[in-house]
Order: structure tokens, then sequence, then C-alpha cells
């Protein structure tokens, strides 16, 4: 009795997170009269409430099919996406690892205040940092140009501040002992930090996946061309007629995460799991 | 265990890699095509076309056709609409100089379809009749034959010509109502079908050489012209025309969305709003010649009638804008950068044909100056207005903004006040000399002695309905007052036009908001409560008709080519739709627009005025920032607030010369439409009325009104938006007065606060 | 063992050089920009402080930020703990965070649409409420920015407390019910303190993440949203819409400083349980 009413709530907090998708996925296949027809009490001033169809009355791939086929600047964004997000997350696992490890793993003078410095930078909104980002960026030369989007990305202290923690959490006694068999500071890394670590590093990528995957601001303001926007910009307003292609690409939008986030969070859990087994 | 685990990631790293590397050559091969496609001429090392207006003699005001002969001179068909006659222009100089003949013998004063053949020969195509149509074929000379052709029946209606064309053989190809391609025995008087179209209407067609292009609503055919046999070579204009609906069907009369032509190796060159284009023979790769967006070609609501190849640097384009028909020469220019060394950055939030206008006028004066025009708001992308000042304001403070601000929507005080604007009075001041300006908008655009924001026209908040309402127009108190007593009188006689809430609040805030602001910069309470209060009694006035007419048409609110105002419409008044109704004036088009329906309805109209002052509309206000370009910036405000670019323009143009070139068009449009019939939107009802001309005095009042004008209204975005945003739910009922108030003035508080 | 430290220095400075230059020295720009005058870049001393600290919007957002954050980041933390000990026994505790977690991946455009017709006035909630309340324009919009907050950041807080939950040695509890504690005992002595040491980094991530909430808020709601929800950000935001560079960059310096102390003052606190 008691197990079940806690399965019930589990299962209705479930419902509630999972239901934009579904909200999204329903919207997908709906032919343009029917959202119209939903959307009316919104989106002009019309009676009534919004009445939502979880099963669309005539499904239809029209809008999916005019996504892809009429759309060309819909892979164009596609590829911008993957390019940005690829190159952020490798540079990522280069330095923001690196980093992370030193800072883990070593003691040396000014440790805390660069720990305490990569906290407050990383809590820092955007906005405030986004015209001096801009004047630097510029003087770079990299206005305009994808680097303006991923080098930022690649030493934001985010990644750096999860990975620590997983890096701290291993033993001393398995570093020593690899210390003690004479290998160096660097093949300690690779062979002991890197599998020791592996569950955090990939959850730490799962997150900056998922921030580089939506990122708005940054691509809005450093890129002058959109044929270098990712797509997270492309998603149009909703407008009369064309709700039903912004409900596809929505959801095209979010189907590569939710992927790259089922596909990892094994990694995640574990991951976080053995990182909190220590503290 | 770690060593399984290093292998599975190994493994995942290596997979990952090599699915993005793979992805991306995909993607980047995608990529590189459609750059190349867009692209490839306009970056390919220097050189590029140069657009530049070809003269025609005065006697032609209208373009019907245009047409390289089979002896290389260009062949135009002109035609004077006062005379109604038609003129066979040629030109072996490029448009240099031209032949002018009139035509003999035509008995139609209008014939709706003309083409030339290639030996420069003409048909004269009028409405059929009687199931024949009878085309004059004009030679040379400008002699006219009668030739009688009988086209296919259509049921009960005579079946009329939409389209003609000849083809580089001497072939007529026709398109019929039904929508099937037609090709023409001219000499027997019979026509054949010899093109399958598979049961689909063809909306429109182009030949080029021997290829016939028939567009319909998802694609095309190519066939040939002699054999009727398709080419084949359909799938990437097809491509094309799926990707932009607006070139797949006509919406104009005097022209079509794409013109074809053949350059000198079979290759097959088309223009469209988009620039000129060449497919070369056979293949699938279409490459562009020219971006239409510095040219007439990009200024909007363009459609072309002919396009003329002489060789591969030369390029004749006919096309009809909002101006009329013109007659377009792109020279290619091998000395000239492939982008002009110079670069002038315009940058408005808003899309606006009038600004595009501009652009295209100042290139032609100014042939080394490459015009960016930045929109901030595309409405294709997630791009708020906010996102846009933002990335806007970045670049201002990098000192990489742009030269000159439309500050239509942008926070116009702050910029002043930041030092961001410099002084344009000195260009206003030249254009004053030259053209002359209202000077009551001039002098209300100053701030402390300067001018840093100019528009260049504006819009006159009105009213319509009997003498008495256009009395009780003096303020919004007495004319709410009226609509009132008119809705008691006859409680069943609708006295407002649906225009739906936040149309009404935007119209009444036109006309009242300029005395809303105090002296500390907050609201009058008092001001704003008797808005809301107008605002309201106006909308309640028609109660029962809440339910089915007052929804906003999805996504629409009425606005006019990028400003935001609705125009005033008598048609409600003699149509019994409403008996009062209000909307803005821009200009003396719409003026006459509404003298001549007010012989309709038996109404007038006047200015509807706040009751302390009298307000405008300023649309497009020209700014030029401090760190730009500042010259080259006034150079082109010179060219927006100057005549030329004016007098077309949606909206009263401050340039006096402007104005009264918009006087002088409403006469000519009495010329060219004389009369204009409406359905009532039941159908039930059908009304005609004529168009009237100008009277010196209604021109006099006209003149007086606007120099009555005092204030702009608010320009101030937020502040308009918050008051719309919670008037609109006081309109509906969802919030009582004191709450809307309440409301406005906490958020505008926290506004002015910041 | 001066080796050791150089090395770890070396270890830190690829990432701290890449830092400096798009996060540290842009950052440095802002408090330079804090004593400057935003037209003419003369030196303005405290002058944009004092302003800011006279502006009563600055009042406002500062208070709300502060509110937002009071309220969300506890029931946030309880409600997490609560869900991750309610999932800790159950079976199907992984599809259940696998659902949990899906919000995370929606990004904000999508949101919004869901946001507008969920809270509208005409919106689905008040359908089924059958309600007229305007959610977005009186004080529930509070609740609505709130709940919003929650449901995205749930999972990935369930995720972290599960992950401390399970570190716990189970024989702890084992010898506890040996002495004769309740479960109420055995999660209060035993439990928490256990926890304790996670709830750094769970809290300066939720923290982090509530300073996102805002694009979503912006979107649906504008620069201008009903006062209740008007945050930092929108100040920040505004300010920047008219220019007013100066009292940005000293207002951020002062938002940078009040997160610092409060991270300093958690890793105090977090630091003595360690010794412990």
């Amino acid at each position: 009795m008691k197990k079940g009413l806690i399965t019930l709530v589990l299962a209705v907090v479930a419902a509630i997170a999972v239901s934009p998708v579904c909200f999204l996925l329903a919207g997908m296949l709906m032919d343009n009269q029917e959202l119209t027809e939903c959307l009316a009490p919104v989106f002009s001033d019309g009676e009534g409430f919004v009445r939502w169809h979880i099963i669309p009355r005539y499904p239809t791939l029209q809008n999916l099919v005019e996504l892809l086929l009429d759309a060309p600047e819909f892979f164009q964004m596609f590829w911008n996406s993957v390019k940005i997000t690829v190159c952020i997350l490798g540079g990522q696992l280069v330095f923001g690892m690196t980093a992370a490890w030193g800072l883990a793993r070593y003691q040396f003078r000014g440790k805390k205040v660069v720990y305490m410095l990569f906290i407050v930078l990383m809590m820092m909104p955007f906005q405030v940092t986004m015209l001096s980002e801009y004047l630097v960026l510029d003087s770079l030369r990299l206005m305009d140009t994808l680097s303006a989007v991923i080098l930022p990305g690649i030493f934001s202290t985010f990644p750096v501040f999860i990975m620590y923690r997983f890096f701290c959490s291993i033993p001393k006694s398995i570093i020593e002992a690899a210390r003690i068999d004479g290998a160096g500071e660097f093949r300690i890394f690779l062979s002991m930090g890197l599998p020791l670590g592996s569950a955090g590093i990939l959850s730490s990528l799962v997150l900056s996946f998922l921030e580089c995957w939506n990122m708005i601001e940054r691509p809005m303001l450093f890129l002058k061309s959109k044929e270098l926007w990712p797509l997270s910009l492309f998603l149009p307003q909703i407008k009369a007629g064309r709700a039903g292609f912004a409900f596809c690409a929505s959801l095209m939008a979010v189907l590569p995460a939710i992927f790259v986030f089922l596909s990892g969070q094994d990694y995640l859990e574990q991951g976080i799991a053995s990182a909190a087994a220590k503290e | 265990m770690s060593r399984r685990r290093i292998i599975c990631i190994c493994i995942a790293c290596i997979l990952l890699a090599v699915s993005f590397a793979g992805c991306e050559r995909n993607g980047g091969d995608k990529g590189d095509t459609d750059q190349s496609k867009e692209n490839a001429v306009l970056t390919e090392g220097s050189g590029r076309f140069v657009e530049r207006e070809t003269a025609v003699p005065d006697e032609i005001d209208q373009i019907a056709a245009v047409r390289m002969t089979e002896n290389g001179s260009l062949e135009v068909i002109g035609r004077n609409q006062e005379l109604k006659a038609y003129y066979l222009l040629t030109s072996g100089d490029m448009g240099e100089s031209w032949n002018v003949t009139q035509i003999q013998g035509l008995t139609e004063d209008y014939y709706p379809r003309i083409a030339i053949a290639p030996d420069g020969t003409t048909v004269f195509v009028p409405f059929t009749s009687n199931g024949t149509v009878n085309l004059k074929i004009a030679d040379i000379q400008g002699q006219t034959a009668e030739k009688p052709v009988t086209m296919p029946e259509t049921g009960d209606s005579d079946n009329n010509v939409q389209q003609a064309g000849y083809d580089d053989l001497g072939n007529l190809l026709f398109l019929d109502m039904n929508g099937s391609l037609l090709k023409i025995d001219v000499d027997a008087g019979t026509y054949s079908t010899p093109f399958d179209t598979q049961g689909i209407g063809i909306n429109y067609f182009g030949i080029a050489g021997t290829t016939c292009i028939a567009v319909y609503d998802n694609g095309c055919y190519v066939f040939h012209t002699e054999t009727g046999q398709s080419m084949g070579t359909e799938s990437a204009l097809t491509e094309l025309i799926r990707r932009n609906a607006d070139l797949a069907s006509t919406s104009s009369d005097s022209g079509y969305p794409m013109a074809f032509t053949q350059d000198g190796t079979d290759g097959l060159v088309f223009a469209s709003e988009q620039g000129i284009f060449c497919q070369k023979s056979g293949g699938n790769v279409i490459e562009q010649l020219l971006d239409s967006s510095l040219t007439f070609m990009g200024t909007g609501n363009v459609v072309f009638y002919g396009v003329a190849m002489p060789d591969a640097e030369n390029i004749f384009l006919g096309l009809s804008d909002k101006q009329g028909t013109k007659l377009l020469h792109y020279r290619y220019d091998r000395t000239a950068a492939a982008v002009p060394d110079q670069e002038l950055t315009v940058y408005a939030l808003d899309e606006s044909n009038l600004l595009r206008e501009a652009v295209a006028v100042f290139g032609q004066t100014h042939p080394d100056i490459y015009v960016n025009l930045q929109i901030g708001m595309s409405g294709e992308d997630s791009v708020t207005v906010e996102d846009a000042l933002s990335v806007l304001n970045t670049d201002i403070m990098a000192k990489k903004g742009p030269d000159v601000l439309i500050l239509d929507g942008m926070p116009l005080d702050s910029y002043i006040e930041k030092g961001i604007l410099s002084d344009i009075s000195d260009v206003v001041d030249e254009v004053e000399k030259e053209d002359g300006l209202f000077k009551n908008i001039r002098s209300a655009s100053e701030t402390e002695g300067h001018i840093y924001a100019m528009p260049v026209n504006f819009f006159i908040p009105m009213a319509a309905g009997d003498a008495d309402t256009v009395k009780a127009a003096a303020s919004l108190k007495t004319f709410a007052a009226r609509a009132r007593e008119l809705g008691d009188a006859n409680p069943s006689k609708p006295v407002m036009p649906a225009d739906g809430t936040k149309g009404l609040l935007r119209e009444l805030y036109y006309a009242d908001s300029a005395r809303w602001r105090q002296e500390d910069g907050s609201l009058n309470e008092d001001v704003l409560t008797d808005y809301l209060t107008a605002a309201k009694t106006l909308y309640d006035v028609d109660q029962y008709s809440a339910d089915n007419d007052r929804t906003e048409i999805f996504g629409g609110d009425g606005t006019v080519d990028g400003t935001k105002v609705s125009s005033l419409k008598i048609d409600d008044l003699f149509m019994n739709e409403a008996q009062m109704t209000l909307g803005t004036m821009g200009g003396a088009g719409s003026y006459q627009l509404a003298k001549s329906a007010e012989t309709l309805s038996k109404t007038s109209c006047a200015v509807l005025n706040s009751g302390e002052v009298s307000s405008y509309v300023p649309y497009l206000l020209t700014g030029v920032t401090a760190d730009g370009n500042v010259d080259m910036a006034k150079e082109f405000v010179k060219v927006l607030l100057g005549k030329e670019v004016g007098a077309d323009a949606e909206g009263i143009p401050v340039n006096r010369a402007a104005f009264a070139g918009q006087v002088e068009k409403t006469d000519q449009a009495v010329e060219i439409d004389s009369s204009i019939g409406i359905g009532s939107p039941d159908g039930g009802e059908f009304y005609g009325y004529e168009f009237v001309k100008l009277t010196e005095s209604d021109i006099d009042v006209f003149t007086g009104w606007i120099e009555s004008l005092e204030k702009p209204a608010m320009t101030d975005r937020v502040i308009q938006n918050l008051v719309l945003e919670q008037g609109e739910k006081y309109l509906l009922g969802e919030q009582d007065l004191t709450h809307t108030v309440q409301a406005i003035r906490q958020k505008v508080g926290l506004y002015l606060a910041e | 063992m001066r080796k050791r430290e150089r090395t770890g220095f070396w270890f830190v400075l690829p990432c701290l050089a890449g830092v400096m230059v798009f996060y540290l020295i842009p950052f440095a720009d802002v408090i330079r920009r804090s004593f400057q005058k935003a037209s003419g870049g003369g030196f303005a001393g405290m002058y944009n402080y004092v302003q800011v600290f006279g502006n009563r919007a600055f009042k406002l957002a500062a208070g709300n930020t502060l509110c937002f954050v009071a309220v969300c980041l506890p029931l946030l933390l309880l409600l997490s703990l609560t869900l991750a000990l309610l999932l800790q026994h159950t079976a199907a505790s992984k599809l259940f965070r696998s659902a949990y977690l899906m919000p995370l991946a929606v990004p904000a455009a999508s949101m919004v649409l869901l946001w507008q017709l969920l809270f509208d006035n005409h919106g689905i909630l008040n359908g089924i409420l059958g309600q007229n309340v305007d959610w977005m324009n009186t004080d529930a919009s509070f609740g609505v920015l709130v709940f919003s907050y929650i449901w995205k950041n749930l999972g990935y807080d369930v995720i972290l407390w599960l992950a401390g939950l399970t570190a716990i040695p189970g024989n702890i509890y084992e010898a506890a019910r040996v002495d004769g504690a309740g479960s109420a005992k055995c999660f209060w002595y035993i439990t928490l303190p256990n926890i304790r040491p996670a709830a750094f980094t769970i809290v300066v991530l939720s923290l982090l993440n509530s300073f996102k909430v805002f694009r979503e808020a912006y979107l649906v709601a504008g620069g201008y949203p009903q006062e209740k929800i008007y945050l930092l950000q929108h100040l920040f935001n505004n300010w920047f819409q008219e220019l007013s560079v100066d009292k940005m960059a000293a207002g951020s310096v002062l938002l940078a400083l009040a997160a610092a102390g409060f991270v300093l003052l958690l890793q105090k606190s977090w630091d003595r349980e360690e010794e412990m």
C-alpha cells in the first residue's frame, strides 16, 4: 500500500516532467488547421481556453516533411550546431579536464584563489560581460567566426567545477601507489585519472552538451552572418499557419539533446555517484 | 574493470569522431554548394553588375514589353496612359537613344497582353469576345493587321489570354484562363496544345530561346517550344520555386514573379526579387549574377514583364514596383570591385520598402558605395526586439555600429542622452533649402536646437463620420460620447468598425499620447484614465457584436508596409458596417481615396485630436551615429529625405516637394483608374464610386491639417507596449480601470526608475 | 615536493590562460567600467555605485532575486531530496530518473511556447481550473517562475542527491537499527550528516541554474514583467537596452561580490564539516 502510494507520487512527478516533450510531439503531428483551432484562444483574443489534443485528430507528417524538404537553412544551422558543440566538448576535454586534475590532485600556491575565481566567473550572467567579451573577441579578430562562440565555450569553468569533484574522489592511496611504481605525473593523469574519473568527465560533457546545444545569446551577439547561426536560433516565432512548423523545429532541436542525454545518462549517474562517494 | 572502461571509452570516442567527421563532410558539402549557388559571381574577384535606370522618351509613362530582336536592337513597347496610345521604341545603342514609332490602327484603349516577336513585330492581345480574340499584329513600322484566333471554351464566360509570349523561332504561345499552354497558329487562327502539363494548371510561363518554363503552384515544367517535349531540366528551378512560394504564382496583373531570357551561350537567365540568376545549359546549378539587395529589384512588391540580355555584360530588365514601371540597365563593370570598396551600414528594426527604395536610389548616384541594409527583426528566427537591440547596442558601444540608424522602436532619448547620435540639422537645412520641409514637423523634431532624429514621413490620426461626429473628433472624450450617443439612438446599427482591441488602442494612442508625459517624465494618470475610458466606450458601444466580429486576425495586426498604423477606412461607413470610424491617413493618395469614398458615404473626416495637442505618427525616424562615417551617412539621409523617395511613400513626406509630387500623382491616378467597385464582406451588396480629383481647396484643407500638427505621438516603444498590453485586458473586461491604471503606473514607474 | 607543485600548476595553466582571456579580462573591464561615466568615459569614482544603491528598480530587482533564491533553493533541495529518498527503494527508479531529466533537454524557445499556452489568460491551466486567473500579471507569476525553475532542475538535483545517498555505507544504518533507532532517527543522525558534504556541489549548481531561469521569464513576460518576478537580469537587460553601461557594470560587480560571498561562506561551512 505504502509502496503503491510512493510509486504513484513518483509517477505523477514523472508525468509532469515528460509532458512538454509529449506536447511538442503532438503539436508536430497536428495539421495546421487543428493547431490554429487549438491555439486560437491565446494568440488571438478569442473566447474559451486552449485545448490540447494529446492524440491529434488527423495525425500528419506534413510539417515534418516541410521542415526537412523546404528549409535548407535548417540543415545548415543543424551542422553549425554540431560543429560548435563538438569543438567545444573536445576543447573542454583537453583544457577543462587537465585543469580540474591539477586543481584536484595538487597543492600549489594560489590554488584556492583560482578555484574560487572559477566558481565566481561561472556564476556571472552573460549580459554582464557581453560587451567586454565582444571587445576582447573583436581585438582578437574572432568576431563573426565560429571561434567567437567556440573558444569562450571551451574555457567555460563549469566543466572544471564538475570534474574537479570527481577527481577529488579518487583515493589518494591509488595515486601514491602509481607514483611509487615510478609513473610520471602526466602518465598518472592518463592512466589513473582518466579511467577513474571517466564517469565524471562524461557527465560533465553531457551537461555541457545541453548547454551548447541550447546556447542563444552568445551566437546571436558574436555571429553576424546568419549562415553561421546554430539551430537554437532557428526556432521561428509562432505565427499564423506556421505553428506546426515551429513545433517541428522545436522537436527536432530537442531530439539530439534527448538522445545524447539518454545515452550518457548511465555515466552521468555512475559518475555523480562515484564522485559523491568519497566526499 | 578500469581497462574495460578505457576500451569502451576509446571505442565510443572513435565512433563519435568518425560519425561526426562523416556528417560534417556531408554537411560541409551541402553548405558549400548552397553558398556557391548564391554568391559565386559576387565573390569572384573584381567586377560586378551596376544598376542604372534607362531613360525612355517623355511620352512613355508605362512600359509593357522588352526584348532583343534578331537584328540586335533593343525593342520596348511603351504606353502613354493619358493618350491611351502605344509606342514602339527601338534602340541600337543599349538604350542611349531611342527611335519612337506610334502604333497605328489599334482599336482598344487597353491591351492587357503584349508580346514582341524575334523579328520585331508585336502582338497586342485584347480581351476575348464571343470565343475569339482579335489580335493586332504590329510590324516594325507601327502598322497593324488584325488576326482573329479562336480560343478554347471555358463554360459560360469568355476565355481570356492570361499571358502571351514569343520564342526565338517566332512561335506564339498563350496561357489561357484554364491554365493551359496553347501554341497559336496566327495565320490559321487556331491553337494547338502540344505541352503536356499532366492536368496541372499553369500560373504563368517564361520563354528563353526555344525553352518554355511553365510555372505551377509547386514547381515548373520545362518544354521545348517547337516540339512540346519536356527538356528534363526543371529540378533546380522547381526546388527554387518550392523554397520560395512567392515565385509560384502571379499576384499582379502587370507582371510576373520571374522573367526569363537566354544568354549568348544557351544558358537560361532569369530575374526574380532575389536578383538575376543563370542556369547553364543542361546544368542543374543556378548561379547568381546579381544580388538584388542594393537595387530596385529588391525594394519589395516588384514584378517583372521582361528581361533582355544583348550580351554577357548587359542586361535590361523591365519591372514594375509601387512607383510604376521602370526599364533598368545592368552593365557589368570590370573595374568596379565585386563589392564596392566603401560601405555604409543602415540599420532598421523592421523591414521597409521605402527604405529599400532609398537604398536603390542612393546606389544610382553612389555606385562606389555598398549600402549594407541590416534589418534587426526578420521574423524568421527566435530573435526578439530586445535581443536585436542588445546586439545593436553592443555594436554601437564597440564602435562597430551602423552609420545610419532608423530609430523607430529604439530608445531614442537614451541614445541622444548618451551622445550616440550626431546632429543632422545641417542636412535637414540643406533639404529644406532645396525642397522645403513642413516647418512644424521640423521644429517638433528639434531637441535643444539640434536635430538628432528626423522622420522621413508621418501619418495623421483621423476620424470620419457625419458632421456631428467630425466635430466631436476635437477630443477623445467628445468622440467617445458621440459614439455612445449614436449607439443609444439606434442600438441595432453598428457604430464602430470591428478593428480589434489592439488596433483601436493603438489608433487612440497615436491621437492622445503626446500629452501624457509630465515634466518629470512620469505619465499623467488622469489623462491616461480618460484615454482608457474613451477606448472602453468605443469598444463597448457595439456590445452585441463582441462574439463574432472582435477577434483580431490570427497573427496580423493590420499594419501597413512596416508601419504600425491602420488606414482610415471610409468603406465601412457606406457599407453600413459602421457610423463612425478612425484610422490614420498617410499621404495625398489616401486623402483622395477618402474624398472619393465620401461621395458615397456622405460623411467627412477630420484630424482626431487629444483635445490639447494635435499629434502625428512619425515614421522612419532617421539618425546618424556619431562614431560612424558621418559624411557618407548624411548623404544617405539627404536621399532619404529627398523628394525622389518621399513622393511615392506610404505616409506624408516631410519634404514639401515630395508632398507636391504626391499630390500631383493623385491626379494621374484618376487618369489610370477612374472608379472602384467593392463588394460588401458578406458578398450581398456591391458598391461603386468614382475617383474624384482633389480640388485646390481640398489640398488647402489637407495642408492645413498637416501644418496644424504640433507634437509627435509618444514614440517610446516600451511605454506604448505596456499601455497597449494592459489596455487590452481592460477592454476585454479582464481587469478593471483602477487596476489597469495602477498596473501601467507600476510598470512605467519601474521603467523610468531604471 | 616543489616539482609536484609546479606540475599541478602546469596542469591548470592552459585552461587558466583561456579563462583569463575570455572571462577574467572581460570581467576586469566590467569592473573598470563600473568606475567610469557612461558617456565620455571619465573617472566617476563611486558615483555609479551610489546611483545603483539609490535606484528603486535595483532595490526591487535585488530583493526579488534574493527572495527567489531564498524560496527556490531550499524548496528545490528539499523536494529533490524527498524524491531521491522515495526513489531509493523503488524498483522502476531508472525509468523515473530518465523522465525527471527530460525538462533539461527542452530548449528555452520551446519552453516559452509551452508556458504561454499553459499560463495565458485563455491557457490550458485556466481551462482545467475553470478560472480566469491572469497568472503572469498577478503575484501568482512568482509562483509560476518558482515552479518552472523547480520543474526544470528537479531531475538534476535528484540525481545528485541519489549519488550522495548511495555513497552512505549500509552498515551504519544496520548498526543504528541494532541500537534501536527508528527511521526518523536514522535519517536525522545518519543520512543528513552523511549527505551534507554533497550539498556543496548541489547548492552551487542550483544557484547557478537559478540565474538561468531568466531567459524563460523574459521571453514569456517581456522586459517589464509583473513586479514580483522582476529580477536582476531583467534590470541588467533593460539597462543595456538604454546603454546605461555604467550602472550595469556597478550592479554586476555587486552581484559578483554577493555570489563570491555566498560561495565563500558555503565553502567555509563545508570545510568545517570535513575537518570534523
